[in-house]
């Protein structure tokens, strides 16, 4: 359905997308995921045909979009951020205007439009001007624009950004119920929703994928088992404790005075090791849970270790010239 | 086509929806009507007209003589949103990722403006009618066609410009002193009003260039071929301008 290979783009001397390549199946949900400026915007702007990349390849359906962009742009439906719309059209003009840009006729397109409307809810909004509208139906009608034409892969940016907890609720559930019939690929720097709404995730960091594949796989390969606890204990406890268990310390940020770490290791009486060794040591223990890192430490690990690794070398590079 | 026109009806909606269209027509009539009845005037070789019941002919040359400055002066408050708006709100986003082209959405817009040019001169017709209606001997009505589709071409060549103008800004404001900065020294190249500033050297390319000099055989009636095909050639220069400058932010 969609493949980008290699894929490199340059704002001036910044180089914003590092050879990001990935193929998406048909019917995948993937979720973009990466923090604020890794290039996952840039990518999706690119696969849009919104802009031109500064290098690499990118086909839908077989078809490359630079050479053939119309075709392109026709197959894709497309939510960029922040769901931009006309405000002085109602929901009804708007969604008529898009379908005649998408070259909806007849019955076909009152068609459309009705179901777009029946799928996002927003019948009761039909004749409200866009302006009136709260960011959740802003969001709906940006949805509702994006599927008019039944495309092939559906693109959106941050669908969620920005609204209340119920709307972001049932925005993903919009978004599955879309993603039964098209390809779906969002963007978010928010784990709990690709978590929530997708079969895939890429996690993109400073131009390039550092992880892909399923959840449950992605927390199998770069998660770790470990221990995690909460103690009342000088901050160099931590590194006495993993060492007990041969594993090795994190400080999980949370509030309170109290310390609390997770230890990575692999051996399974580590809980029970560390309450010997706290109760020896005199140290409250406040909680011991053995867990497997979550998604979310794996998007951590990934995504600032990295940093840290590439600041060192920029910082190594600098020093050598 | 089809494309075409949806982005024309939906600038058209906008236009109306704004107070922009009624405050760009009502001016215009407004302007142009008191100028012609009671003001007198320069026109651009210096020569004077009295106005409409003093000057006491059947003929609407002084009417049309104010076109050209008075287009100059108003056309730039008709691109202020065409692209700006787009670019502020992001839906340039949605609507170059649509299935349509570049001139389609270029070409569209610019419809959008001439037609509100036609709307404003089909209500500015009471004109004629009314010094048809006050003159003994009638209106000739070919000079009056004449004017109209020659005004109906220049004020095509401002939307033009004011539109390329307009490409480059995100900002109403700026969009609106960008097509003023260029359309009204184009309203006034090569009239006697500027003829102290402008050096000697330059005066055959202002009085070949400038609108209101171009206008004045067509004020008379009399539509020249020469200057009907000056303002189409400059349309179509920055109309082609546009779509090329809609591309390239593609390849930003």
């Amino acid at each position: 359905m969609l493949e980008v290979r290699d894929l490199h783009k340059y704002y001036g001397s910044f180089h914003a997308v590092r050879g990001i390549g990935f193929d998406v199946a048909r019917g995948e949900i993937v979720g973009f995921l990466g923090p604020n400026g890794a290039g996952k915007t840039t990518t999706m702007k690119i696969i849009v045909g919104y802009m031109t990349m500064s290098a690499g390849e990118v086909r839908v359906d077989g078809l490359d979009v630079i050479a053939d962009s119309l075709e392109v742009r026709s197959r894709i439906g497309y939510l960029p951020e922040n769901a931009p719309l006309y405000d002085d059209m109602t929901v009804s003009e708007y969604l008529a205007f898009i379908a005649d840009m998408r070259g909806l006729r007849g019955p076909t397109r009152k068609e459309r439009i009705d179901h777009v409307m029946g799928v996002c809810s927003l019948e009761e909004k039909r004749s409200a001007g866009v302006k009136t509208l709260s960011k959740g139906f802003r969001q709906r009608v940006g949805l509702a624009q994006s599927i008019i034409h039944d495309p092939k892969l559906v693109i959106l940016d941050e669908p969620t950004v920005g609204l209340d907890p119920n709307q972001v609720v049932e925005i993903r559930e919009l978004i599955r119920e879309i993603g039964q019939r098209n390809t779906v690929i969002l963007s978010s720097h928010i784990l709990s929703e690709v978590e929530a709404t997708c079969s895939r995730v890429l996690i993109v960091h400073r131009g390039d994928i550092v992880a892909n594949g399923g959840i449950d796989e992605l927390e199998r390969e770069h998660g770790e088992r470990g221990v995690e606890i909460e103690i009342e204990a000088p901050a160099k406890a931590a590194d006495e404790l993993a060492a007990a268990v041969s594993g090795k310390a994190r400080v999980v940020p949370g509030k309170g005075e109290r310390l609390r770490l997770f230890i990575a290791t692999a051996e399974s009486d580590a809980a029970g090791r560390i309450v010997e060794l706290a109760a020896k040591k005199g140290w409250r223990l406040h909680e011991a849970t053995r867990r497997r890192s979550s998604l979310e430490d794996v998007f951590r690990t990934l995504t600032t270790e990295n940093e840290v690794e590439e600041v060192r070398t920029s910082a190594a590079e600098e020093s050598r010239s | 086509m089809s494309r075409m026109t949806a982005i024309w009806k939906k600038e058209l909606r906008s236009y109306f929806n704004s107070p922009i269209a009624y405050i760009f027509i009502w001016f215009f009539l407004v302007l142009t009507a008191i100028r012609f009845f009671y003001l007198r005037s320069e026109g651009p070789q210096g020569q004077i007209r009295e106005n409409f019941f003093l000057a006491n002919e059947a003929s609407l040359t002084s009417y049309f003589s104010v076109f050209p400055i008075a287009l100059g002066l108003l056309v730039p408050m008709l691109c202020m949103r065409l692209w700006p708006e787009e670019y502020k709100s992001g839906t340039i986003e949605t609507l170059m990722t649509l299935p349509v082209r570049a001139w389609e959405v270029v070409i569209g817009k610019f419809m959008a403006m001439v037609s509100i040019l036609f709307v404003t001169f089909s209500l500015s017709l009471t004109v004629p009618w009314a010094v048809s209606l006050a003159a003994k001997e009638g209106l000739d009505m070919g000079p009056v066609i004449g004017g109209y589709l020659g005004a109906l071409l220049m004020g095509a060549a401002y939307c033009a410009i004011a539109l390329l103008m307009s490409a480059f800004t995100r900002e109403q404001v700026i969009a609106l002193i960008a097509a003023f900065i260029v359309c009204l020294p184009l309203a006034l190249a090569g009239t006697a009003y500027v003829e102290g500033p402008t050096p000697a050297w330059l005066s055959p390319v202002t009085k070949f260039v400038g609108f209101a000099v171009r206008f004045q055989s067509i004020e008379r009636g009399v539509l020249d071929l020469r200057d009907a095909f000056y303002f189409l050639s400059f349309t179509l220069l920055f109309v082609t301008l546009n779509i090329t400058v809609v591309e390239a932010r593609r390849l930003r």
